[in-house]
């Protein structure tokens, strides 16, 4: 049970943020798009299943596609911490900047702070080179 | 449990070519186990990690539960119809969530695009549902065409889904009208991104297409599964739906096929079937009563109800297990339902239907009821075992015995099993389908041809 329990903790992350990194760069051709967790969720899963179907066809589905996914998904997370930094800038920002990721009304006031620390948590364990403080610089 | 093995495939050597030729059931090549594949870790664990279903059952469930809650602001509720029949899925697939089944990947993402679809405009404006009026500020084109794509993933899952893609048309038209070229193409790119890998997979897998469809016949290769098995596996998968139980009978009209098919449901699949067509009496009678007041039913809605229709209908035609087709044999009677409680002001008709919705609900209970005992009966079962607390249950592993296919020693299940190993690699689940086969060279991902093709 446990194992399943961490296994779909990590599921999440790996999809939730890897679906994170697909929307920024979706919303630069489709404005006015605010996916909720949910979407999110699913648009990772989508992109992990293709991405792992084209490299079945050169290799093995191994350690090479966890390194792709979890770059993938820390890309995604760091663009969600620069995007909640640069909303903590501005007064009120920090909602606003989390608020496209509770449009399905599952994440509440608390699931703000979870998705954070979340992101927090990823990116500390996974992006241990990733300097922080220049994430602004690839936001969209 | 015949995928199994194909997520070791998938973990060893990602494919084998001709791989169809030892198990033709390879040949369905189903993108849900490359997901699956992703996330077994066979490479790390002993046992490794089968997860993905139950996860796929926790992220819709929630999402599903979160929108019924809402259920007091929505304008309509074909939305929440959708929410309830995934629901009922997860009721039906609760015991088996082990599985890395194909169909229950396939159809949990159909029954999203199905809600998420049917969601679209039924939040009222109310200030005080900011969520909820928040997703109502997208654009519905985009979201159509959103979820067009990744109906377009669902046929990748399982092509007995495939016809959910027509709904893809909606959005287009309405695209190409604006002129919205850049949009347009950006959408079918990103369709053909998500198709493409699955088709150069069936290329390499069976040497067709799409697998067991032999009507597009573009490649000659040597590892090509001959004509007359994918026929032939393709006669199988329709008369077994249609509890014919033997490809020469493929033949067999409509009006003797028919009564063989309801001899072989359970009595809950039969009740089940019983309830959609009285929820398309009361839909179609909803529809008519909405066009003569002049206050159609939405066209959104009424175009993924149609697409519904056309899927139960090829389901019905090509395979007609009631697995294969649940959600959308499930969709119908919620439909139905919802929208009767969304009738203002009652009449001859209205009660006429009302009166038709509950035999309807009568109809329907022996179906849940039979899965929501299943359900409990398990967890009660199974529940705290201290076994798995820690780890999961592992693959079952059946009994095999090696069978020399060309280079190779390919592990067959010893009779009377027909199942799968995921511990024993490479494997068939028919020992007379590895026998017709020799290997294509060296390793392994040269994969294995059909003796009588390419010599």
């Amino acid at each position: 049970m446990l194992s399943v329990l961490l296994s779909w903790l990590y599921i999440a992350a790996v999809c939730l943020f890897t679906g994170c990194l697909v929307w920024h760069l979706l919303r630069r051709f489709f404005a006015g798009l605010k996916p909720g967790v949910t979407e999110l969720i699913v648009t990772g899963a989508v992109v992990i299943t293709v991405l792992a179907e084209y490299i079945s066809i050169f290799t093995g589905i191994r350690a090479n596609m966890q390194v792709c996914c979890l770059f993938l998904a820390c890309f995604g997370a760091v663009l969600e911490l620069g995007l909640s930094r640069k909303g903590s800038a501005e007064p009120g920002g920090e909602a606003k900047a989390f608020l496209h990721l509770q449009s399905d009304g599952l994440i509440s006031c608390t699931g703000n702070s979870f998705l954070r620390l979340y992101c927090l948590s990823f990116s500390a364990c996974f992006c241990p080179f990733t300097p922080l403080g220049e994430t602004s610089m690839w936001i969209p | 449990m015949y995928h199994i093995n194909n997520i070791r495939v998938y973990e060893e050597v990602g494919l084998m070519k001709g791989m169809a030729n030892i198990q033709w059931q390879f040949g369905y090549n189903s993108a849900y186990l490359a997901f699956a594949s992703v996330f077994s870790f066979g490479w790390l664990f002993k046992n490794p990690l089968h997860t993905t279903t139950g996860f796929l059952e926790l992220v819709f469930g929630w999402w599903a539960i979160a929108g019924l809650l809402d259920f007091r602001s929505h304008r309509h509720h074909f939305g929440d119809a959708g929410r309830l029949s995934i629901l009922i899925y997860i009721l039906n697939i609760l015991v088996r969530s082990m599985s890395p089944a194909t169909d229950f990947g396939a159809l949990l993402f159909a029954a999203f695009v199905i809600a998420d679809w049917m969601s679209i405009h039924e939040c009222s404006n109310s200030a005080a549902i900011e969520n909820a009026a928040d997703a109502e500020q997208q654009d519905p084109v985009l979201k159509m065409a959103f979820l067009s794509v990744l109906s377009t993933f669902v046929l990748t899952l399982k092509v007995s889904a495939a016809l959910l893609v027509l709904a893809a048309l909606v959005p287009g038209i309405r695209l190409l009208r604006k002129k919205e070229w850049k949009k347009v193409l950006a959408f079918l790119g990103m369709g053909i991104v998500i198709v493409l890998p699955f088709l150069i997979r069936n290329y390499y897998i069976s040497g067709w297409l799409i697998y067991p469809f032999t009507g597009i016949n573009l490649f000659h290769v040597d590892w090509k599964v001959p004509a007359s098995i994918a026929e032939h596996d393709a006669a199988q998968i329709k008369t077994w739906g249609r509890g014919l139980n033997d490809a020469a009978r493929i033949d067999t009209p409509m009006r003797e096929w028919i009564p063989v098919w309801w001899d072989s449901l359970q009595y809950y699949e039969k009740t089940l079937m019983k309830a959609d067509l009285m929820s398309m009496v009361i839909l179609l009678w909803q529809f008519l009563r909405a066009k003569r007041r002049k206050k159609p039913l939405p066209f959104v809605q009424l175009s993924m109800l149609l697409v519904i229709l056309l899927s139960m209908t090829f389901w019905f035609i090509e395979a007609s297990f009631i697995r294969y087709g649940l959600v959308f044999l499930l969709y119908p009677p919620a439909a139905a339902l919802f929208l009767l409680l969304d009738q203002r002001g009652w009449d001859v008709s209205t009660v006429f239907c009302g009166l038709l919705a509950g035999w309807m609900i009568f109809f329907v209970t022996p179906f849940l009821d039979n899965y929501f005992e299943d359900a409990t009966t398990f967890a009660h079962a199974h529940f705290m075992e201290n076994e798995y607390l820690i780890f999961q249950k592992e693959y079952p592993t059946q009994k095999t015995i090696p069978l020399q296919v060309g280079k190779f020693t390919v592990q067959a299940p010893d009779w009377p099993y027909d199942y799968n190993n995921y511990s024993t690699f490479p494997s068939t689940s028919y020992d007379f389908e590895a026998l017709m086969c020799t290997s294509r060279g060296e390793t392994l991902r040269d994969g294995f041809r059909n003796v009588e093709v390419g010599q």
